[in-house]
């Protein structure tokens, strides 16, 4: 499977292809020991010597992770780090997904060589404090620090952490996607002195709505029972489900005092595609709500396409790459109406990588 | 003789021969601060933390309490204080909701969070705490608001978001209703079996010790903070004071509990055991942290007001915040003391359980009209009579104000007249008459029990607001009495130390100007170039870089005054504050510390004969630790001397704190402390210690205390009505205003009606704005332009680098003394001596500038003001002279 898709993609020079072009160890090949994986599969960028700076990526023009220098941005537990093999870094890192590349023992093979080449570990150097997404998604819910400099602290924050090591930040009073983030989950620090400091996420900011990733499902206001009425969003759950995790509201008008406009159910979960992974949100308008919902995004330089089953929008074009967030709208049988917007940055826009990612995301 | 003999034969008992307490063991490395408690249907615990966590216990009342085992079921909440099962259903209070926790595949663990009321305010202040759980027979749950405590002026409790300060009635329907307000930091509540409710207070602004109020619609408790979310303010727009106390109703408190016996309360609850835990079914059972005290309360209603008495029930348990009974009987009881400091431990679940035993004990109270009935556990010995005679009865009140607690006032010895035993010898009447509006503290000193016990604990408190058959006073324990001075609007009579040209007010050796922060291994303070100094508190002082012997001492000297200053410290820092040169508060890192001695940060240090003094642990540890400011304050009283020069009276901190706990009141110190300076004087200087590592302060301030001279022999040369009399140069304006004197507008100054003062003493209390410049001038010549003649100088925030407190051109002071825009006591003595002229400036009665004119330059003239330039304002309230001859 993979090689066809490589082939379809050759034209696509930046396109994180490394996992898709190393040939999977065959099952009666003996198990190779930590040090022989390190080479074949990650020394291209990360150098024998761990500085990272392979081969591969100076080509590139870039600089891959220096382990010398002991940080790693998605957390140095055997866990975290399974998990960064797993998944790949999303983004602008060429970092590729090694799911079905190495198996499970082999990474834990290449985490082991790959700490050799990190500085000693202090295994008191995890604060307490700190929350960590092991094999399920964690909501934690506190006060928010500001998400950029001059933003607005969220003195009643939520954070969504994913398995794949991505951060859903929340303002739960109005309910909305602040920004999501990509790394270590989150720091306690109201746990510490009187409490009320900051619940304070570690990842790195990759998306906030400053970037105009702003795509909601509302109530049409020309079905609302109240036109002139201020709606609001009541918080009314939040689940951690077989499904994914996410939240339940009400879309209230008269300011959130009103009658129940539409009941959302949001989930959001990191998805593996073959060009990395991408941010994915879906909302479920349970049945029995008022009116219909549909859904509004609007970036400021947002440019519309539409493909097949899908509504695509692109944003933010940037030498290095673009955004791109895809719309689908499923209805399902019993009136349920579903919609799911997957977001992911992307090297290049065309139509024709349009119509490959539709069909992936499709499935 | 016989008292002797029988206290000697007393049974010596202890409170765990009745009362036994374990410890639940929690999984390693987790600390559990406890923030509600409450059982599952099938007997389980479920514990919500401060942490957000929520853990289910099985075996909870396992009889080795190592088998009950913890396991996590929710965690990533925003605070958990409170924590209700409702048909087997998990209720858990967080800061912005009340939310129900399910397991949706019963497998242990919280899959889903819904929302079961929110809607409350919360500004993101780090004190803006909810509450909780009890509900009514209703079915209502009840939470409690904690106000915010804002970074500048956190004395002040504040209410800026909606219902911060107010009780909440949440209703089974998740809507929810705003009850009572006034609440300061309502850290616990309770409901009674008949469904009342109970809510608990924690002493400081507004609260002057730990109250118990019975929550009532519409009651108003004391904080007025609360008050801007009534009807009423926000109708009006209107906000409420920070410290004047509001024209509303006060609600009583029915329990003011002793603060010896209660600094931090949690939670109350019913003994609804039917006689498990003992004999006190129905009694009222009291969380406290700090001390670690369980207390043992009841309620009486009289004339319509609930009121009550107390008694220690269980010392040092742990740092109890929320209580629970236990199927068993058992009552448990969960721990925090994160951030307030209590008795250790300060995380954990205790199980406290009766013995079978019976102890000797109070039971309950009852009052009457002239005085208590008394109800033992056991029936009194045949000599008891005589020792109930022997009862200390005690009454005090205390201040309603916005200061930080109060302390007891009007405390008054009460006559026991007559007592009496019932047939059954477990009822004593005490006749004594009561006050209304006080609470009484009574001792029971030497009672024995028929079997020759003794009493466990010996004490009540009761809270008298109402006598049972008397006519209502509504006489309240807290009473309204004049406000102090506002802190933020009183730097009058204030003098800054260190700002302007910091080290000119200090003899400093290896001490220096300038921002710090923490070394990278955290050890030292090194400078911070990139850093500013905040206006507010002014430079930063430090002795980083010196080494070698190094301490600051103020070039002034003090007797009576209030001190406070901010001071940092790196990892293992060690410094001290000195007043007098002699008696120190000890600055230390003593983080982590539970068990503090008078070595740790904020004790009143040992003399070096510790036989001498021995020195006093501060009440609670305030480190928030390295690299942080701390703020200390603080009121000192100097010792006293007879004409003879007889130590008549100990020196005195009459108050300490850092930041916002109290940590010493009324403390005597009988000698100066190891490292202060040798033999007692009743004036000296303040002195910062540098040569146990770096330290850096700021905003180190003082106020004088010292009781004004009263003589009456002043005389006004202003009036407070007109300028009659005086003259004006050049093209000034001078004018009075509300009994003001005020220039303003182009330079110029203002003559005396007399221009012939030689010897003499001149007092004014004045006030320059924000950059203005002036001087009070004296044995001045008339005439246009900058008059002949000496000049004190008026200036605190001018370019001017010579400052309030010089003699200009002949002793130049560089430190501003005075806030800007700040009345000031300005004071001169202009003598002449044999040697020469002798002028002496005083500001805010601290003598600043001493000299001595040799040439005697000026022989007499008139007194004058000066306005310096346009955009410069001079007030005088008072201009007064008194000569000398």
């Amino acid at each position: 499977m993979p090689r066809t898709k490589l082939e379809k993609l050759a034209w696509l020079a930046l396109v994180p292809l490394v996992a898709l072009s190393v040939t999977r160890a065959q099952d009666d090949e003996p198990l190779k020991d930590g040090q022989w994986l390190y080479t074949r599969h990650c020394a291209g960028c990360h150098n024998d010597n761990g500085d990272g700076k392979g081969p591969t990526i100076t080509q590139m023009g870039l600089v891959a992770r220096d382990f010398a220098q002991g940080g790693f941005a998605f957390g140095d537990s055997l866990e975290q780090l399974k998990r960064t093999i797993t998944s790949g870094i999303p983004g602008r890192s060429p970092m590729p997904s090694f799911k079905g590349v190495l198996a499970d023992e082999e990474m834990d093979l290449v985490i082991g060589h790959v700490r050799t080449l990190c500085p000693k570990r202090d295994e008191g150097a995890t604060k307490n404090t700190e929350m960590l997404v092991v094999n399920r998604p964690v909501i934690a819910r506190g006060k928010l620090p500001p998400i950029t400099e001059g933003a607005k602290e969220t003195p009643r924050g939520l954070l969504i952490g994913t398995t794949e090591g991505m951060t859903f930040e929340y303002d739960v009073d109005h309910v909305r996607l602040l920004g999501v983030r990509m790394g270590r989950f989150a720091d306690r620090e109201d746990w510490g002195e009187r409490g009320g400091a900051y619940l304070k996420p570690l990842g790195r900011l990759i998306w906030d709505r400053a970037d105009g990733l702003d795509v909601a499902v509302e109530p049409r206001p020309e079905a609302s029972y109240c036109p002139l009425g201020v709606q609001r969003r009541v918080l009314t759950s939040s689940f951690v489900s077989a499904a994914g995790p996410g939240l339940e509201y009400e879309v209230r008008d008269h300011d959130g005092k009103g009658r129940v406009l539409a009941t959302l159910r949001e989930s959001v979960r990191t998805r593996t595609t073959s060009f990395g992974p991408a941010i994915e949100r879906s909302w479920r308008v349970r049945p029995g709500s008022l009116m219909q919902a549909t859904l509004v995004f609007s970036p400021a330089e947002a440019e519309q396409s539409k493909g097949a089953a899908v509504s695509w929008f692109a944003h933010r074009r940037g030498a290095d790459g673009v955004d791109v967030t895809a719309v689908r709208r499923v209805s399902t049988t019993e009136g349920v109406e579903q919609w799911t917007a997957t977001s992911i940055r992307l090297p290049a826009w065309a139509p024709k990588l349009a119509a490959f990612l539709e069909q992936e995301l499709a499935q | 003789m016989l008292s002797l003999f029988l206290q000697a034969a007393a049974i010596a008992a202890s409170e765990s021969d009745f009362y036994k307490v374990d410890y639940l063991v929690a999984p390693q490395g987790e600390r559990i601060e406890v923030g509600g408690l409450d059982f599952l249907p099938d007997g389980r615990l479920v514990c919500s933390t401060r942490r957000g966590q929520v853990w289910i216990v099985e075996n909870p009342l396992a009889e080795n309490a190592a088998d009950a085992q913890f396991s996590l079921f929710a965690e990533g909440l925003h605070e958990g204080l409170g924590l209700e099962v409702v048909n087997g259903e998990i209720f858990v209070l967080q800061r912005g909701e009340l939310s129900k926790l399910v397991d949706e595949d019963k497998d242990g663990t919280c899959e889903r969070i819904d929302t079961f009321s929110q809607g409350w305010g919360y500004s993101g202040h780090y004190h803006e705490f909810a509450f909780g759980l009890p509900r009514d027979a209703q079915g209502n749950f009840y939470a409690s608001l904690n106000v915010s405590f804002s970074d500048r002026q956190w004395w002040h409790g504040r209410s800026v978001a909606p219902y911060r300060g107010w009780i909440l009635r949440i209703k089974p329907d998740g809507s929810w209703e705003p009850v009572a307000s006034g609440a300061r930091s309502p850290a616990g509540l309770g409901a009674t079996s008949k469904g009342e409710i109970f809510y608990t207070d924690n002493q400081g602004d507004w609260m002057p010790a730990c109250p118990i109020f019975h929550v009532k619609d519409g009651a108003f408790y004391g904080h007025p903070a609360s008050l801007n979310w009534t009807s009423e303010y926000r109708d009006s727009g209107r906000t409420a004071s920070d410290t004047l106390p509001p024209n509303v109703e006060r609600a009583r408190a029915a329990l003011w509990l002793p603060y010896d016996w209660s600094r931090s309360t949690g939670n109350l609850v019913e003994d609804t055991t039917g006689g498990k835990f003992g004999p006190f079914g129905g009694q009222m059972f009291v969380a406290e942290m700090t001390n670690g005290y369980l207390l043992r309360a009841g309620f009486e209603e009289v004339a319509g007001q609930y009121q009550g008495w107390v008694v220690p029930f269980r010392h040092k348990v742990g740092s109890n915040v929320r209580l629970r009974f236990a199927p068993d009987g058992s009552l448990l009881c969960g721990f925090t003391d994160r951030g307030w400091g209590g008795q250790p431990p300060g995380d954990g679940i205790a199980r406290v359980r009766w013995s079978g035993k019976q102890p000797f004990e109070i039971r309950d109270v009852r009052l009457l009209g002239d005085g208590f009935e008394i109800t033992f556990t056991a029936p009194l010995s045949e000599v008891a009579v005589a020792a109930l005679a022997r009862a200390e009865v005690r009454q005090y009140d205390y201040n309603y104000w916005w200061e930080y607690g109060s302390p007891v006032q009007h405390l008054t010895v009460r006559s026991v007249v007559a007592t009496s035993l019932d047939a059954t010898r477990t009822k004593a009447t005490l006749r004594v008459p009561l006050e209304t509006g006080m609470v009484a503290r009574v001792k029971l000193p030497g009672l024995l029990s028929m079997s020759g016990a003794a009493l466990l604990h010996d004490e009540f408190a009761y809270t008298v607001n109402e006598l049972p058959g008397r006519v209502a006073t509504g006489a309240h324990v807290a009473k309204l009495v004049e406000q102090p001075q506002a802190r933020e609007t009183g730097n009058e009579g204030v003098l800054y130390l260190t700002e302007g040209d910091a080290l000119a007010s200090w003899n400093a050796t290896g001490w220096q100007m300038g921002e710090v922060k923490l070394s990278d291994d955290r050890r030292a303070l090194v400078a911070n170039a990139e850093a500013k100094h905040d206006d507010s508190n002014g430079p930063t002082v430090s002795n980083i870089g010196g080494g070698g012997p190094s301490e600051l001492v103020s070039k002034f000297e003090f007797g009576d005054l209030d001190f406070s200053l901010q001071f940092q410290l790196p990892e293992g820092g060690n410094s001290g504050v000195y007043l007098m040169g002699r008696y120190e508060v000890q600055l230390l890192d003593s983080s982590g510390k539970t068990e503090l001695k008078f070595g740790d940060c904020g004790g009143i240090y040992a003399a070096a004969d510790r036989a001498a003094w021995p020195g006093r642990a501060p009440t609670f540890n305030t480190f928030r630790g390295a690299g942080r400011w701390h703020w200390m304050s603080g009121t000192f009283e100097a010792p006293r001397f007879d004409a003879q020069g007889q130590k008549v009276a100990h020196a005195k901190f009459k108050r300490v704190m850092i930041d916002d706990t109290l940590l010493h009141e009324e403390l005597e110190v009988p000698t100066p402390t190891q490292g202060g300076w040798d033999g007692e004087v009743a004036r000296g200087p303040l002195r910062i210690q540098g040569d146990h590592g770096s330290v850096a302060v700021r905003a180190v301030r003082v106020k004088v205390r010292d009781r004004l001279e009263e003589r009456g022999d002043w005389t006004p040369i202003f009036d407070g009505r007109s300028l009659e009399g005086w003259t004006i140069s050049d093209q000034g304006n001078w004018s009075v205003e509300n009994g003001e004197l005020v220039g303003r507008g182009a330079a110029s100054h203002l003559f005396s009606p007399r221009g012939d003062y030689k010897d003499f003493e001149l007092r004014a209390k004045l006030r320059i704005n924000t950059g203005g410049n002036s001087g009070l001038y004296f044995r001045v010549a008339h005439g246009s332009g900058w008059p002949a003649g000496y000049e004190a100088q008026i200036n605190s925030t001018h370019t001017d680098p010579v400052k309030t407190g010089s003699l200009y051109h002949f002793a130049p002071f560089k430190a501003q003394l005075v806030g800007h825009d700040t009345w000031f006591d300005y004071h001169v003595l202009c003598k002449d001596e044999p040697e020469g002229t002798r002028i002496q400036i005083r500001v805010n009665r601290v003598l600043i500038t001493d000299y001595l004119d040799r040439e005697r330059r000026h022989a007499e003239g008139h007194v004058a003001l000066q306005q310096h330039h346009d955009g410069s304002v001079i007030r005088a309230k008072s201009i007064e002279i008194r000569e000398l001859r």
